[in-house]
């Protein structure tokens, strides 16, 4: 199912490139990670860079590398001290693709990611695995600013661990500037 | 391209990350159970012996998830370690599937699996005579074959024992562990 799908999507992102500008963006982003039924961490800040090539009005890839800080856990387990786990922390690289929608200065654009993420924990082994991810953003520009965009995204990162997976909700603000374009054909 | 199209693309990407099935839904759930309080080894009774049964001693969080458990994720043995004797010790923990009844420091290290340990204890009088154990430390001293015994017994029954064992050839330790407990991470499906 998902070779299928990549390779529809790879099919539509090459048909749509041939016809379209190319542009070519960096940007940056921050934000809240919030563990998803996950007992062993607390929310915490992720961080982040993408640099987005827009393949055509519908679609933009972007690569990016995130760098999670999970809080800790604090339990008493019903006695005199209370014990604390750290939380871990959780980078990651991969890469979105995300599917525009609206016009104009602002956009609304689904979108679904694959990457490489390891899993840091004091006192643990490091976990390495493939996740997946996605999300919602609403991005925007300002006429004053050409080439500068914002969005907002909210976001839900699986990270495969055997036939389990420790989960994510990431809310992030970022900010992007777009500094190569190829000439319309 | 139409809205329409778009949507539906949406869709197909929504439904291939959906098809990677149950790693969506799962979770790590922490669940744990106390140690007799306290535990008490010195060179003349140089272990404890302390039968476990899941259901029983943690409850809810294992019965609820016990058909869905994939994994333990997570591991850590809690306490305070106090030795009033004048010779350093260490505690290490053994597990045995079921129900055993070792009764004998050399049996139990023959027989079981050690499942955590060894972390020292000072002699009374010493910076460490009492340490209150890390979470974090603790979880990096457990022995993957005995958290394999205890995961296997986890999906199985939930029955099985474990030992807290002192030091060999040390006769002047006696170490106390109080609200002394063992934590784990269980990584289950929903």
């Amino acid at each position: 199912m998902r070779k299928l799908f990549t390779l529809a999507a790879l099919a539509l992102i090459l048909t749509a490139a041939s016809a379209n500008a190319v542009t070519i963006g960096v940007g940056a982003f921050g934000g809240l990670s919030i563990p998803i039924v996950n007992d062993l961490s607390t929310q915490g800040s992720v961080f982040g860079v993408r640099a987005p090539v827009g393949l055509s009005t519908m679609f933009t890839a972007e690569p990016f590398y995130s760098q999670a800080a999970l809080g800790d856990a604090e339990e008493s387990f019903g006695g005199p001290v209370t014990y604390t786990r750290d939380g871990g922390d959780v980078t990651g690289f991969g890469a979105n693709l995300l599917l525009n929608m609206g016009g104009g200065s602002t956009r609304f654009f689904p979108f679904v990611g694959i990457g490489s993420y390891k899993i840091e924990r004091s006192g643990s082994e490091e976990i390495s695995e493939v996740g997946y991810n996605f999300g919602l953003g609403l991005g925007f520009g300002l006429p004053s600013l050409p080439g500068l965009s914002f969005d907002v995204r909210g976001e839900a990162v699986m990270i495969k661990t055997g036939d389990t997976s420790q989960k994510l909700g990431n809310v992030t603000a970022g900010v992007t500037y777009k500094f190569f374009s190829t000439p319309t054909p | 391209m139409k809205l329409k199209t778009r949507w539906m693309v949406a869709g197909l990407a929504l439904v291939a990350v959906l098809a990677s099935g149950c790693i969506i839904t799962s979770a790590q759930v922490l669940a744990h159970f106390d140690l007799p309080n306290p535990v008490h080894i010195d060179a003349s009774d140089d272990h404890e012996r302390v039968p476990v049964d899941l259901a029983e001693d943690v409850g809810s969080d294992y019965s609820d998830n016990k058909d869905k458990l994939e994994d333990v994720t997570d591991l850590a043995v809690l306490g305070t370690f106090t030795n009033t004797g004048n010779e350093a010790g260490q505690v290490t923990v053994y597990i045995t599937p079921g129900n055993t009844n070792y009764t004998t420091a050399g049996e139990i290290t023959s027989n079981g699996t050690l499942l955590w340990g060894p972390t020292a204890i000072g002699p009374a009088g010493s910076p460490d005579e009492t340490v209150t154990i890390d979470w974090d430390a603790s979880a990096a001293l457990f022995n993957s074959a005995g958290k394999q015994i205890l995961i296997d017994e986890a999906k199985g029954d939930g029955q099985f024992t474990i030992y807290t064992v002192g030091t060999a050839n040390a006769p002047g330790y006696d170490i106390q562990i109080t609200d002394g407990k063992v934590v784990l991470v269980l990584d289950a499906g929903l």
